[in-house]
């Protein structure tokens, strides 16, 4: 099936090319004449031969016509369109510029009309204009991507306020989450309330659910490709916002005009600016020196060289680090203790790209990348005299992730029906599962001891080819194969993963679509099923883990109901194998082999999905309606049998609508409903005896609880309502905008976790009578009021 | 246009009202609550069963009591039927006597039934029929061969910066089959009485603590059929004339899996985060842990 699906691939390509010999190409990008940036879905239409094509995420199209002189109408909606004669036997690339017709925001909202869900040959795909993104109603104002693509079918967020995505029965560990074509690992800030991702430099936000393209690889439950912005090679400007908790400033603009851009960004937050002073007075009330705070930051940076007109350098940055400490001292004369503790963690990411355009319908990108996931918790404890050290034992956990890549990637279009893309790719990866330090500086000795996980360094390798066909005018298929090898210590793992996805229109308004993609992950994430941790350890396939696999079948019907309403309704079933958990009582903080604490099972899910969606006007935003079940089955868990995974929720819907009531003036609302999450709930306890009692050797034993089978109760229902109002105005020289709402508006209380206790049970006259056992949910997030305050200039 | 001042003038009044307004009732304390409370699971009763079985034995005793709803914490009384199978060589012997409270004992079982190369099925009847019978099937772990021991008075520091003694075990792992390990260190005269298991750690991935910190575990996932050295440290005493013993016992996967999961039970027992820990049974229908073991008392200085 493989080796067919190859030939047929070469024979589709091979036969095209042999075609477009009697025509010639024309080429080149479309872009916005103000600020430079490429022009993604604009439309591109010869006007005597009635052929058209639309550009690419990067601009760019390519058109086979007639070698002659031809009439181009460039059009995309929100700015000037524009015609232009051209000389198709000139097979020079060439550069258009559109000028905006509109003020920028109505623009990028409309804009995303022109990709039409319907003639796509793509399945379960959504893009979310950051622009819409950035009115939607936000946590303690601070506006994320994550949390608004939460609100997608299909995508759950776990918990109360967290950023994790669950896609399809998935874990956050299966999301594909690339910024700028490089992976990634940590997204969340503040234990999971925050994502990473500053609204402010972001372009492009697109979520694959199903159908994955070749090009995509190494994840099994989506792909979100997250584009930052290029910098303005025509003029200086910037923006910013001061919220409740953070503050952010962007900046951009050329460093050499038209030829480099740059882009900068830095957000943070100031809770630690407040809670330090008061610690520090709490503390000296107890006779100490100290301190405690948390911040998180994120720098974005990024600069765009055209090397020439074929040629286009990008150099990408990202750090971002969330940072808990807590130190004390005595505050005595002489000698005192001190204990100091830290928590951080983060990620860097830093990538070179360099895209070059070869000729009239062939493009390539290069690029290098580094991704780091560092996690280290550190407790120093010990004396000090007149502030010189005496003694000190320091213990220091790190565990993390360190990869470096390359690729390279090509985008072939050889007529006028054919999008073909290839390229190979190599990712070292170095996984560090946990490691020790233990210190101990003294007078009579010092002790410098590291213990822990074996460090891995593994390496991982893809190849890709992919074909975007249009058959006829019905039919239109993206299939290609996606082959992946990985190296661990002498064990080599292979892979072929074929992907299909198609539509045949059923009429202008209305089509069917179809996908099958299988995936492979060789690295996987060792996760606590609660709240969204830092703890969680990524760890590379061995020769006793396995890869995890998926499969997933989609059929769906696409229908424009109107000029401005799509409807998406879509079906899925996903198999997955060879996921990973921690075996039953396994911990995080053990000095035993990792490999030992993990077990490896199987999982479905399947569902139903409803996407209604209007994107254009002064009224927008969609209804998305998802049924679905999800389960997991563990050989070494409940006893075998299959039990429904944490976030199995057999209903979701979110509501979200933005209105426009004037230029400066929009409201948006948001609700979301969805099935309480499954948890492990005790039924009974018992005297859970250590077998040493019966020869004396112990008196070990312990009340335990026993559930009759993993997640086997229901939280309660999730629901909430969060509004907001967005006031604009242009000043003197900048643009500002306040925006006020609330989170959980009409307050209600949605569980976070549950706890239980054996409580008295008193007469009226106050004597004890009995005792209950009580279970009580315990809510997060009242409603929540924000003020967010955002300028441009 | 005047139409569009107006209408943006109402939203902003209306807007800051609201705004006010929720401000106002979020600083009312009375306005939220943070807990609800809930109903339970239901219950379910079930026969706890606990024993630990050496070859040879010639009486046995299983402690045999049932589960409470949770919050209860009165320990009833069963009547319970208990029959020790010998399935390799099908002989048999039943039980009724109750020896203390749950505990129930096999007597005169003599020198032949409980032989290491024999499996046993293990099958227990509430007399009232109320609770489920219970069924459990075990067999004994292969005996290990200790090659050496070594001892180091002066072996560096433990994870708690105390000096430590240290110990290095070294034994021939058995090939092709799962084995589990559960080592102590006892300082005394190496009697029982005499003795005090030393609180023991050890840095070896291999190494998992026990439910006390008296006694380690060993997996042998990373060294199957291989000849392995274990170093294992204790607190070291000021003098350096102590005796040492070590208690060497080869223990079943049950076994371990139920120390480590009773372990981390027990650790995990208060924090409402930690994800709610089923603790290992090989007991059919019911909870607790049947396990065969073999052991060896050696003396190391």
């Amino acid at each position: 099936m493989i080796k067919s699906t190859l030939a047929l691939l070469l024979l589709i390509c091979l036969s095209n090319a042999l075609q477009s010999q009697e025509e010639c190409l024309i080429s080149g990008y479309i872009i916005n004449e103000v600020s430079g940036d490429k022009l993604e879905a604009a439309n591109i239409f010869d006007i005597n031969s009635q052929q058209g094509t639309v550009s690419d995420s990067e601009g760019f199209f390519s058109l086979s016509l007639r070698c002659e002189k031809h009439t181009l109408r460039v059009s995309f909606i929100g700015y000037e369109s524009q015609d232009i004669i051209l000389d198709a036997n000139d097979n020079t690339p060439i550069t258009i510029e559109l000028s905006p017709s509109v003020p920028l925001s109505q623009v990028e909202i409309t804009a995303e009309a022109e990709s039409n869900v319907v003639e796509e040959s793509q399945v379960s795909t959504v893009e979310i204009p950051i622009e819409q993104i950035k009115k939607l109603p936000a946590f303690l104002g601070e506006t994320d991507v994550i949390k608004a693509l939460q609100l997608l079918p299909g995508v759950q967020s776990g918990g109360e306020g967290q950023s994790g995505l669950y896609v399809r029965g998935g874990s956050p560990d299966q999301n594909l989450i690339l910024l700028d074509g490089t992976p990634l690992y940590n997204v969340s800030h503040l234990f999971g309330f925050f994502s990473v991702f500053n609204s402010d430099v972001i372009e492009d936000v697109k979520l694959i659910k199903a159908g994955y393209p070749a090009r995509y690889g190494g994840r099994l439950s989506s792909v979100l490709d997250i584009k930052m912005k290029d910098g303005d090679m025509n003029k200086f400007h910037g923006s910013g916002s001061i919220g409740i908790i953070a503050s952010s400033l962007t900046l951009e603009g050329p460093i050499i005009k038209d030829k480099t851009s740059f882009v900068i960004s830095g957000r943070r937050t100031y809770i630690d600016l407040f809670t330090r002073p008061l610690s520090r007075s709490g503390f000296r009330n107890e006779g100490l020196d100290g301190s405690t705070g948390y911040f998180f930051h994120d720098i974005n940076a990024k600069i765009k060289h055209k090397l020439s007109h074929k040629d286009q350098l990008y150099l990408t940055f990202y750090n971002g680090e969330d940072q808990f400490h807590l130190n004390t001292k005595e505050i005595q004369t002489i000698e005192s203790e001190f204990v100091n503790s830290e928590l951080s963690w983060g990620n860097t990411v830093s990538s070179l790209q360099w895209r070059r355009l070869w000729n009239n319908n062939l493009t390539s990108t290069f690029s290098v990348s580094n991704t780091r996931y560092n996690l280290i918790t550190q407790v120093a404890n010990g004396t000090e005299t007149n502030g010189s050290v005496d003694q000190e034992i320091s213990l220091k956990y790190s565990s993390g992730i360190n990869d470096y890549g390359a690729k390279l990637d090509f985008s072939w279009l050889p007529d006028n029906d054919h999008s073909v893309r290839f390229g190979v790719g190599i990712i070292q990866h170095r996984f560090n599962p946990g490691v020790f330090d233990l210190k101990q500086v003294s007078d009579s000795q010092n002790i410098d001891v590291t213990i822990g996980q074996k460090q891995e360094t593994t390496q991982e390798v893809d190849l890709y080819i992919e074909d975007d066909y249009k058959i006829n005018d019905k039919f239109k298929i993206n299939a290609g194969m996606h082959a992946s090898s990985f190296h661990v210590n002498g064990t080599n793992y292979l892979s072929l993963q074929p992907r299909i996805s198609g539509r045949y229109l059923l009429s202008k308004k209305s089509s069917l679509k179809a996908s099958f993609a299988t995936m492979r992950q060789y690295i996987h994430l060792l996760a606590f099923d609660g709240i969204g941790l830092p703890t969680d350890l990524w760890l590379p396939t061995t020769d006793k883990v396995k890869p995890q696999d998926s499969w997933q079948a989609v059929i769906g019907y696409a229908v424009k109901l109107s000029k401005t309403y799509n409807l998406t309704v879509e079906a899925y079933y996903r198999g997955m194998t060879n996921l990973i958990s921690y075996r039953e009582g396994s911990g995080l903080f053990e000095l035993n082999d990792w490999q030992e604490r993990i077990t490896q099972g199987n999982g479905t899910s399947k569902g139903f999905e409803v996407f209604l969606q209007k994107k254009t006007g002064a009224f927008t935003g969609w209804i998305g309606y998802t049924l679905s079940y999800t389960d997991r089955q563990f050989d070494d868990l409940n006893s075998g049998q299959r039990f429904p995974y944490r976030y199995d929720r057999r209903h979701d819907i979110s509501v979200v609508a933005s209105y426009e009531i004037g230029p400066r003036i929009t409201v948006s609302a948001t609700w979301v409903y969805g099935t309480g999450n499954a948890i492990t709930l005790a039924n009974n306890q018992y005297v859970a005896r250590h077998p040493r009692t019966l020869i004396n050797e112990s008196f070990g034993a312990f009340t335990a609880e026993d559930a009759l089978s993993r997640n086997n109760f229901r939280m309660r229902a999730y629901h909430r309502g969060d509004i907001s109002m967005n006031f604009s105005k242009q000043k003197k020289g900048y643009k500002r905008t306040w925006s006020f709402g609330a989170y959980n508006v009409y307050n209600n209380q949605n569980p976070f976790f549950l706890t239980s206790s054996t409580e008295n049970v008193y007469n009226q006259t106050g004597q004890l009578i009995d005792e209950e056992f009580v279970l009580k949910q315990q809510n997060l997030f009242p409603i929540i009021p924000f003020v967010n305050y955002k300028f441009e200039f | 246009m005047k139409k569009l001042k107006y209408k943006v003038q109402t939203i902003k009044k209306h807007g800051l009202i609201a705004f006010i307004l929720v401000l106002t009732l979020t600083s009312c304390e009375d306005f939220f609550q943070s807990t609800i409370e809930l109903e339970t699971p239901e219950a379910i009763t079930k026969l706890v069963v606990t024993g630990f079985i050496e070859p040879k034995q010639d009486t046995v005793t299983l402690i045999v009591e049932p589960n409470s709803p949770l919050g209860r914490f009165e320990r009833p009384m069963i009547q319970a039927d208990v029959t020790m199978e010998n399935i390799t060589k099908g002989s048999m012997n039943t039980t009724s006597d109750q020896l203390f409270l749950n505990d129930y004992v096999l007597r005169d079982l003599g020198d032949s039934f409980i032989n290491t190369d024999d499996e046993y099925l293990f099958t227990i009847h509430d007399q009232e029929g109320i609770i489920p019978s219970v069924t459990s099937q075990a067999k004994f772990p292969t005996k290990t061969v200790i090659k050496n021991i070594e001892f180091n008075y002066e072996g560096g520091i433990r994870i708690d910066g105390d000096n430590a003694s240290s110990f290095n075990i070294t034994f021939d792992d058995p090939a092709g089959e799962k084995n589990f390990y559960e080592i102590a260190i006892l300082r005394g005269d190496g009697t029982l009485n005499n003795s005090r298991f030393e609180f023991t750690e050890s840095t070896d991935i291999s190494v998992s603590m026990g439910f006390e910190e008296d006694y380690v575990l060993i997996s042998d996932g990373s060294f199957d059929g291989q000849e392995k050295t274990i170093e294992l440290k204790v607190f070291r005493p000021s003098v350096n004339n102590s005796k040492y013993t070590l208690l060497w016992r080869d223990v079943t996967e049950d076994y371990f899996k139920y120390s480590t999961t009773l372990r981390s039970a027990y650790l995990n027992a208060d924090n409402p985060f930690a994800l709610p820990i089923s603790v290992h049974s090989n007991i059919e229908n019911g909870l607790g842990i049947i396990s065969l073991y073999q052991q060896q008392w050696i003396p190391i200085n």
